[in-house]
């Protein structure tokens, strides 16, 4: 049977937008409250309603309201915040909410909305494993000295690398270029 | 198909790259775990990701319809790989709008079909050509989109809205074939002409013998023959005035010289179309069944066409304009060119009706007293010319889209009889 059914409806989507952005917000504030990290607050708020009407700052809003949790963390010394992987989750989920497709499908099949909305929670499910797996066993090597920050820019160098060399394959062209000569 | 990275992935890249470098910078191993799930969003995704290649085949269930009616449209869509979402859009050309959803969004299973049904509602009448499917396929996660749009060539004849007429009007020269009109001579029919005396070769069953008893000879009744007529459509497609949100003069001819052709078509008389524009086509009067399609295809073809060549109806074949046709043209009177081919045609003898299809009141003033004094000075010339030819025994009748053209041809329905001897 045909059905009028949409991922999920914009208002919803706004709902849910806000209130991970509030549970993060919370507990930035929650870490450690000042000036900075309000103004980070605020600015990722602002930058998020702005993109649910359209403007292009999705990322920037995500990244000023994990901007407010990094300047939070840095305030609280240096114990290790066991929160971190629900605040990784959290950014994951409002990059997924707020890259909203400008153009929505009249109809959707049964099969693309069941994929759709399983898809992220399935990731952000395995994001908060991995991610707290990174946490503890991080905090049981300890890394110290410039020789483990080169090590540590290495890695991190050839993770974006792999995924920048994946994306340029994706995009490579699916015909070989015509020979003109 | 054309691949490009979503906002999405350029975003979600900036942002795990951010995070990592003030990772690296303070050494917190927390922004490092932030970055995480992202990062294994990005990383899943891509790598779930591979090319397909994806094919849609588009079938309609008709060739043919009327203007108003709705078409079923059938789209296929399939995958020779897993493509988590494809959005499928069909191209609608002008003249057509997408009843229900226009827009489909599917998963492909490899080697999977999907069927979508669409209904296309045709709008204006005309031949259209059906342009495409428009695809966009989403990568897992939405972070490479592939469009491509694939052609598909479909020619769809879409007749125009006719004009219901019962009554129509009466030729006043009927020709020498059956038909339906009473013809004023005397001859073989049913209706009662007179009594006359008794000749050799009369029939006997002819004979009134009530009058024969009175009398001293035998007299017989006399009978009306019927006889069908020749009607010739002359449709001025010179412009395509008026519109907007109502039918412009150009549409109005064709409704209702489709109308009038399948009232007359019925009636058993010849029907022919002369259009004369830019381009000048014609068909020469028939009445065979087929010849109706011949006709609607000559109206579907009717559009505004700008040429140099000139061509006047002087060039038109003699079996085009058979002497005794009543001519009824559709025209804004506009154009001097399709005025002096009217005025040529009432000059030669022919029995012509002329349906003004931009009423007066269709084309409003200029803003401004000089707007409103140049659409005085129109009304006046235009008065002038229906004037001139209601002078010259031709009726002149202004149609909009409001009114029925039964009703407006119901005023000149008894046309007055033309001097014999018309030349084509």
């Amino acid at each position: 049977m045909r059905r009028w059914l949409r991922v999920i409806p914009s208002w919803q989507r706004s709902i849910a937008t806000f209130g991970i952005a509030a549970g993060m917000a919370g507990y930035a504030l929650g870490l450690g409250a000042s000036t900075s990290i309000v103004v980070f607050l605020v600015l990722g708020f602002i930058m998020l309603a702005g993109s649910l009407v359209g403007l292009p700052l999705q990322g920037l809003g995500v990244s000023c309201l994990v901007g407010g949790y990094v300047v939070a963390l840095f305030g609280s010394g240096p114990i290790l915040d066991p929160g971190a992987p629900l605040i990784g989750v959290g950014a994951y989920l409002l990059l997924e909410l707020v890259y909203e497709e400008r153009i929505r499908p009249d109809w959707v099949s049964p099969k693309a909305r069941r994929s759709r909305a399983w898809s992220p929670s399935a990731l952000a499910a395995a994001g908060f494993a991995l991610s707290s797996v990174v946490l503890v066993l991080g905090s049981t090597v300890s890394f110290s000295g410039p020789l483990s920050v080169a090590a540590g820019g290495v890695v991190m160098a050839l993770l974006l690398g792999a995924v920048l060399w994946a994306t340029r394959s994706l995009l490579a062209p699916d015909q070989a270029p015509r020979d003109d000569r | 198909m054309q691949s490009s990275p979503t906002r999405k992935l350029i975003g979600s890249v900036g942002f795990v790259a951010g995070l990592l470098l003030v990772a690296l910078l303070s050494g917190r191993l927390e922004v490092i775990a932030v970055a995480v799930p992202t990062l294994l969003g990005i990383s899943l995704a891509l790598a779930m990701s591979t090319s397909s290649e994806i094919t849609a085949d588009v079938s309609l269930g008709v060739d043919r319809c009327l203007e108003g009616d709705e078409i079923p449209l059938v789209i296929v869509v399939s995958s020779n790989a897993l493509v988590p979402e494809v959005d499928v859009a069909v191209i609608v050309p002008r003249g057509f709008s997408v009843v229900g959803p226009a827009i489909f969004r599917v998963r492909l299973e490899p080697g999977e079909s999907v069927e979508l049904s669409a209904v296309l509602l045709a709008e204006r009448w005309g031949v259209h050509d059906l342009g495409g499917v428009a695809l966009r396929a989403w990568s897992v996660g939405r972070l490479i989109v592939r469009e491509q749009v694939l052609p598909f060539i479909y020619r769809l004849k879409v007749f125009p809205r006719f004009e219901r007429i019962v009554a129509g009007l009466l030729p006043p020269e009927p020709q020498v074939f059956s038909g339906e009109y009473v013809s004023r001579s005397a001859g073989s029919g049913i209706e009662f002409a007179s009594v006359r005396q008794f000749r050799p070769g009369d029939e006997i069953r002819n004979v009134n013998w009530k009058v024969t008893s009175r009398r001293a000879g035998m007299h017989v009744n006399t009978f009306h023959p019927e006889r069908n007529s020749d009607v010739v459509l002359f449709l001025d497609t010179f412009g395509d005035h008026g519109g907007g949100e109502d039918a412009g003069s150009l549409e109005l001819a064709v409704r209702g010289a489709a109308g009038i052709a399948l009232h007359h078509l019925k009636r058993r008389d010849r029907v022919g179309v002369i259009s004369f524009g830019g381009v000048l086509r014609w068909l020469p009067v028939s009445m065979s069944r087929s010849h109706v399609y011949r006709l609607l295809d000559v109206l579907l073809d009717a559009q505004v066409k700008f040429s140099y060549a000139w061509k006047g109806i002087q060039l038109l074949p003699a079996k085009t304009l058979p002497p005794g046709a009543l001519v009824v043209a559709f025209s804004p009177l506009v154009d001097k060119r399709a005025v002096g081919a009217l005025q040529d045609l009432q000059a030669r003898g022919f029995s012509l009706v002329i349906i003004d299809t931009l009423p007066a009141d269709a084309i409003s003033a200029s803003p401004g007293d000089e707007g409103e004094l140049a659409h005085r000075v129109w009304k006046l010339q235009r008065d002038a010319l229906r004037s001139e030819f209601a002078s010259k025994g031709v009726p002149v009748v202004g149609w909009s889209e409001e009114d029925f053209l039964d009703s407006v041809l119901a005023v000149m329905r008894h046309l007055p009889k033309v001097s014999r001897g018309a030349r084509a």
